[in-house]
């Protein structure tokens, strides 16, 4: 160990020259252990208790590399920085800015701010506060901004705009526009581009463009990217302490070996800790200084994220308390789109009903003039007989006709109407989960699932056109003779078919939802005695079913087995 | 008219028709016009309805429009306020580029 913490005693130099005792600014006996192999003897120095500054001699140079000791000093101290730097995973700045960045005192110039990694921009740090106004231009512009802003807006789109004389934005408020002018040209131009591509977007998205913004990837990488500068900085700064830190532990320990064994040079050695202590303290002003600027931004970057936040936030909660009811509407309007369609149903087989009932009293009309034309009376007389009766039959096929007409057409309208509305809040909705996205992506770890609100009536089945094919067909010819009394219909009427559903529904062990009483059908408008044909039947519980939205798996398959048809 | 017409025409056959057969007529007549009063008892009622399903149309329509309407309140107050962080931010770009 003793011969360890040997100083450095350069290669051809005389072994009996030794160290010269004023020299204190002999490489540091640790150093040696890295740069000799050979260990040399300790020439007893003279103890002085004064450390006063001695004079600086020139610095023995290295016969084998050439380099002076301090230089190898220095080639350690940069190895030790470097490979705790990519340790940390930080790639390490050149020898040459190291020097510069870590011993000022070899360079004569200022310290430089480090090489940022590649890809990031360090920015200046300024103490002036964020939000001081830009004084308005006078006149003509000056002269464009030397540096380009560096992704100011996005890249899509991101050429300049060729006009010089850039108008406010249109939807920018009268009292922000004296802002926008006081910005220079090419900010101008370039934030014009912006507003410009939002008047391209539909109206009701453009608070979502204006977010995305004010979100911009831009602002926050330029904040980040000043923060990773900083604390680039930061990093290497707290590399060279821990470096520091390390020699001065091992200095100490020489110390300490030295007074044990008795040798001279723990004077010298404790001045080098001293130098060491004030490199330190320097380098700690540094890092305060870095510490301070890092802060600094880390605050404003925070604070423009906190007020792009309280706006987005601000609008979500405005959009959920008014989207909840407005989803609420939006239900309201289907269910009655589907009561509609289930009147419109009970309308269809009323009106089938009617024209079989019609068609059958028109088979009775050309039986009873069979009977006239038999009994001699002519076609004359057989149409002044009927000629009553076939008016009322006439006016009623055309009263069904305008009838089912009218219906199909306000069906078809407050079809539209639904869907109009629903459309109109659609936007309402998309952009809710649109703020939320914006919000969430930007670079800051914020880690938030994207909610996926259901959009509402998706899967709703169409409107189905009602065939008329299925009616039963009227009454065969001749079938009446007679004068009917009481028509005798023979078909179940509604609580027959009630009964039966259910019954079904029960064999199949699926009734529950899609159980259905007479009353309720009653209510809808079908009479419990009404005679009906299957199909009528089916498609009025189908058309009620849905309009009760009874999910439509509990009852689909029933319903297809349910009176088939033959 | 017709109606008037027929009946004008109805007493120069009826002489000619065996009762059976008019009073065969006259049920048929009665049933049709039972059938034209159903018909048009129909037609009221899902106009009826209809016009019950057109007001609830309505009134949702009304509720989301104030709806919409307070939204895009809330969107141009919003818009005022980024409007002035975008231009917070274009002073800070040019601050910084000096």
């Amino acid at each position: 160990m003793p011969a360890e913490t040997a100083p450095n005693v350069p290669d051809g130099q005389p072994e009996s020259s030794g160290v010269n005792p004023g020299d204190f600014r002999t490489p540091l006996p640790y150093e040696v252990q890295v740069i000799q192999d050979e260990p040399t003897p300790v020439t007893p120095i003279e103890v002085r208790h004064e450390t006063s500054e001695l004079p600086a001699e020139p610095e023995p140079v290295s016969a084998a590399s050439g380099e002076s000791p301090i230089e190898v000093e220095r080639s350690a101290e940069y190895e030790r920085y470097a490979r705790g730097v990519r340790d940390a995973g930080v790639p390490p700045p050149s020898f040459e800015t190291w020097q510069r960045v870590h011993h000022p005192e070899d360079a004569v110039e200022e310290l430089p701010p480090p090489e940022p990694e590649p890809g990031v921009r360090i920015e200046p740090v300024r103490d002036e506060p964020e939000s001081e106004p830009v004084a308005p231009e006078p006149g003509p512009e000056p002269a464009p901004e030397p540096t380009p802003l560096p992704e100011t807006i996005p890249p899509a789109g991101d050429e300049e705009s060729p006009e010089s004389d850039e108008e406010p934005p249109e939807d920018l408020a009268p009292e922000r526009r004296s802002g926008f002018r006081a910005l220079p040209e090419q900010t101008r131009s370039r934030f014009g581009n912006l507003y410009r591509r939002l008047q391209e977007m539909p109206a009701t998205r453009r608070i979502v463009g204006k977010l995305e913004i004010a979100y911009h990837q831009h602002f926050l990488d330029r904040d980040q990217e000043q923060s990773v500068g900083l604390k680039t900085r930061l990093d290497i700064v707290d590399a060279r302490l821990e470096g520091l830190e390390e020699a001065r532990r091992e200095i100490e320990a020489d110390i300490a070996d030295i007074r044990v064994n008795g040798d001279p040079g723990a004077e010298a050695l404790q001045m080098s800790l001293q130098k060491l202590d004030k490199t330190r303290a320097k380098i700690m002003a540094e890092r305060d200084k870095a510490q301070t600027a890092f802060e600094a931004v880390d605050n404003k970057a925070k604070l423009r994220a906190t007020k792009r936040d309280a706006v987005a936030d601000r609008l979500i909660t405005t959009y959920d308390q008014e989207l909840l009811p407005l989803e609420t509407e939006l239900e309201a309007l289907q269910t009655a789109r589907d009561q509609m369609e289930l009147i419109v149903a009970i309308t269809e087989v009323k009106h089938e009903e009617l024209t079989a009932r019609a068609e059958r009293l028109q088979e009775r009309r050309d039986h009873i003039a069979e009977l006239l034309r038999r009994s001699g009376a002519s076609e004359k007389d057989i149409r002044q007989a009927t000629a009553s009766f076939d008016e009322r039959v006439l006016g009623i096929a055309e009263e069904i006709s305008r009838d089912r007409e009218s219906i199909a057409t306000r069906k078809l309208a407050i079809d539209e109407r639904v869907a109009r509305v629903d459309a109109a809040a659609n936007p309402y909705r998309d952009k809710r989960e649109e703020f939320v996205r914006v919000k969430n992506s930007r670079p800051i770890d914020i880690e938030v699932a994207t909610r996926t609100r259901e959009a509402a009536f998706e899967g709703k089945t169409p409107t189905i056109g009602h065939t008329r094919r299925d009616a039963e067909g009227a009454a065969g010819p001749g079938a009446e003779t007679g004068p009917p009394t009481t028509e005798s219909d023979p078909r179940p009427d509604v609580s027959a078919y009630v009964s039966q559903w259910n019954e079904h529904l029960a064999s199949k062990d699926t009734d529950g939802a899609a159980r259905v009483e007479v009353a309720d059908l009653a209510k809808a408008g079908v009479r419990e005695a009404q005679k009906l044909n299957p199909a009528a039947f089916k498609k009025i519980l189908a058309a009620y079913l849905k309009f009760r939205k009874v999910p439509q798996e509990q009852y689909t398959e029933a319903l297809k087995d349910f009176l088939p048809a033959g | 008219m017709d109606n008037d017409q027929s009946s004008t025409n109805q007493p120069q056959t009826q002489a000619q028709i065996p009762a059976q057969v008019q009073a065969d007529l006259d049920d048929l007549t009665q049933q049709a016009k039972q059938l034209e009063e159903e018909v048009k008892q129909t037609g009221a009622d899902a106009n009826r309805q209809l016009d019950e399903i057109d007001v609830q149309v309505s009134q949702a329509e009304a509720r989301v429009k104030a709806a919409t309407e307070r939204m895009d309140t809330a969107d141009k107050a919003a818009s005022d306020e980024l409007d002035d962080i975008i231009l917070e931010e274009a002073q800070d770009s040019t601050k910084e580029l000096g």
